[in-house]
């Protein structure tokens, strides 16, 4: 089977991460040639729209013969209560469809570009691993503004060209996130050399 | 109504058949995705059939404009099938395009599943008609041939007087309305100024000669047309049209001050007097009965959301009340939200550039749109569960 793979995502950006971190790197090309970014409707990404029309979207998908699914999602692990809830309905929903690859960064989204050695040079600092640190999003925002006056996630457009998808060296969530994407069913399998 | 249009290296258009096109059809599709090249492509079919085909090339640019493939490709068609009560007939024009600056010129007429009416082809020096197709008008490439090829049409045209033929080419050229990507109306005509009085220009720079024909043809649709305004937006009174000595000109009287003149029309209001002017000159004029096609681009251009509803339902109305179609392409989904999927294709570039145009798929009516309408068509698109966004 040879097909699209969707991306399920809680908002555009989340998709345009992916796709330039995989289309950065010379082993992802062509996976990043079938990724489809599809995001719930309405304008502000919010997690509540995700759980809410994650079961629509992945029925609306599978009536797509040869492609395949997966689910990108944060984990959030200091997440306030109400948040908890929408990632059990996320969870419990990819469980009940196997054959969906559920896609988690371990914390914030923003750990996968802080542990990218390109924009890392960019941005002046060393490349460390943010799956376990607070808040990267924070992090992330504050360095784009001090140094280049720039608005995350607005000016993320002038930030993705800086990407080298390196960043699975250092982010181990982020090397288990592509393995995953990898593994999925519609996306032909590379031969060994 | 039209059924089905048909592009073949028009474009972006390499190979693109619309089938089942319904009395409201809208175009979604990202910028550049070729929707504008779809309303093109009529607008050029019109020119061909009502002038000579190389006027109309020529108003695009020349050939690389029109034609923007490599010249093995084929020749470039436009077809359409138009459906009458009781029977369907397809058109084609073809332009075969050589190293002449003038292309060869072909088409093709066909009552599909009826009697062959007319089996011969027109013209000297004539070539195969294409397969399936009835009969046909083949002409060389030289500028006096194509005058001919005028003339010869117009005898067909004699010779189908009571025909479907003849009534297809009527529709063409007569009963297709066309407002174009950003059409701007103007408040004034001066006088003698050149401009089609019964046909909306395409960027609408002749509407109040438009409006002033139709008042003075029939007071009762100029009435119908200034109820509809009003209903559309209430603050409107009056649409009134004045003519001097030196211009025609439109003005309102709103609702609050009905005894002046409104110092100032929005960009959004003369476009909505535009659209429905565009409806209501089909209305007018001894082809009046025959159906009409109004064809709008980004008709809410400047139209605040809260009208968009409202706006459906008169074109709904318009529909109803019988023999007219209209064909949308927008870019906004509050408005798709007032559609059905089968009134919906999708406009889409594949891999290799060209445009694709599919239906909504059939599943996202079950899976999205039931009873409960927790959403409407247009949220659904903005998912991209059926394409027609940027990548």
């Amino acid at each position: 089977m040879s097909g699209r793979l969707w991306l399920i995502v809680e908002g555009q950006y989340d998709g345009d991460v992916v796709r330039d971190i995989l289309s950065k790197h010379p082993d992802y090309h062509e996976l990043a040639k079938r990724v489809e970014v599809i995001k719930p409707t309405g304008g502000t990404p919010n997690l509540s729209r995700l759980a809410a029309q994650i079961e629509k979207l992945i029925k609306s998908i599978q009536k797509q013969k040869n492609d395949c699914i997966a689910v990108l999602h944060d984990q959030d692990a200091n997440a306030e209560p109400h948040r908890r809830q929408h990632y059990a309905k996320i969870e419990e929903v990819c469980r009940r469809h196997p054959q969906v690859v559920e896609v988690i960064a371990k914390d914030e989204l923003e750990a996968w570009l802080l542990a990218d050695g390109g924009l890392c040079d960019w941005l002046g600092i060393k490349v460390q691993n943010w799956d376990e640190k607070t808040k990267p999003s924070e992090k992330l925002a504050s360095l784009v503004n001090e140094k280049f006056h720039l608005a995350y996630p607005g000016d993320l457009s002038k930030m993705l060209p800086h990407l080298d998808g390196t960043g699975f060296k250092m982010s181990k969530s982020l090397e288990v996130a592509l393995a995953h994407l990898e593994a999925a069913p519609c996306v032909p399998k590379k031969k060994e050399d | 109504m039209l059924t089905q249009l048909r592009f073949k290296n028009w474009r972006s258009l390499r190979d693109v058949t619309i089938d089942n096109l319904t009395p409201l059809t809208v175009f979604i599709g990202a910028n550049s995705s070729g929707k504008t090249n779809i309303v093109d492509g009529l607008r050029f079919l019109r020119e061909c059939v009502d002038d000579k085909p190389i006027n109309a090339i020529q108003n695009r640019g020349g050939a690389s404009k029109v034609y923007t493939l490599q010249n093995d490709a084929g020749p470039l068609e436009i077809g359409i099938i138009y459906k009458l009560e009781n029977e369907e007939i397809s058109y084609q024009l073809g332009l075969k395009f050589g190293n002449d600056f003038f292309p060869d010129i072909y088409e093709n007429l066909d009552e599909i599943n009826k009697r062959n009416w007319l089996n011969r082809p027109y013209g000297s020096g004539s070539t195969p008609p294409a397969t399936g197709l009835t009969s046909s008008l083949i002409v060389d490439s030289k500028k006096t041939v194509l005058l001919r090829a005028n003339s010869e049409r117009l005898a067909l045209r004699l010779l189908w007087n009571t025909s479907p033929g003849a009534e297809l080419l009527e529709f063409i050229t007569e009963r297709l309305q066309i407002l174009d990507e950003g059409f701007k109306p103007t408040m004034s005509n001066q006088l003698g100024q050149y401009g089609d009085i019964q046909s909306i220009a395409p960027n609408a720079d002749n509407l109040p000669m438009v409006i002033n024909f139709i008042r003075v043809l029939s007071p009762e649709i100029y009435n119908e047309l200034d109820g509809d305004l009003n209903f559309l937006m209430k603050h409107v009174e009056r649409l009134q049209v004045e003519r001097n000595e030196r211009e025609i000109r439109l003005f309102i009287k709103e609702a609050n001050q009905p005894s002046n003149e409104a110092p100032t029309i929005s960009a959004g209001t003369a476009r909505i007097v535009a659209m429905l002017t565009a409806y209501y000159a089909l209305n007018i004029g001894p082809l009046s009965q025959m159906p009409g096609l109004v064809v709008i681009e980004e008709p809410d251009t400047a139209m605040n959301p809260g009208l968009l509803q409202r706006f459906v339902d008169l074109l709904r109305r318009y529909v109803r009340e019988g023999n007219r179609q209209f064909i949308l392409t927008t870019h906004n989904p509050s408005l798709l939200n007032y559609f059905q999927p089968e009134e919906v294709r999708v406009v889409s570039r594949d891999e290799n550039g060209d445009t694709t145009v599919q239906p909504v798929p059939s599943h996202i009516r079950d899976i999205w749109l039931t009873d409960d309408a927790e959403y409407g068509l247009g949220e659904v698109w903005t998912t991209n569960v059926f394409g027609g966004l940027p990548k």
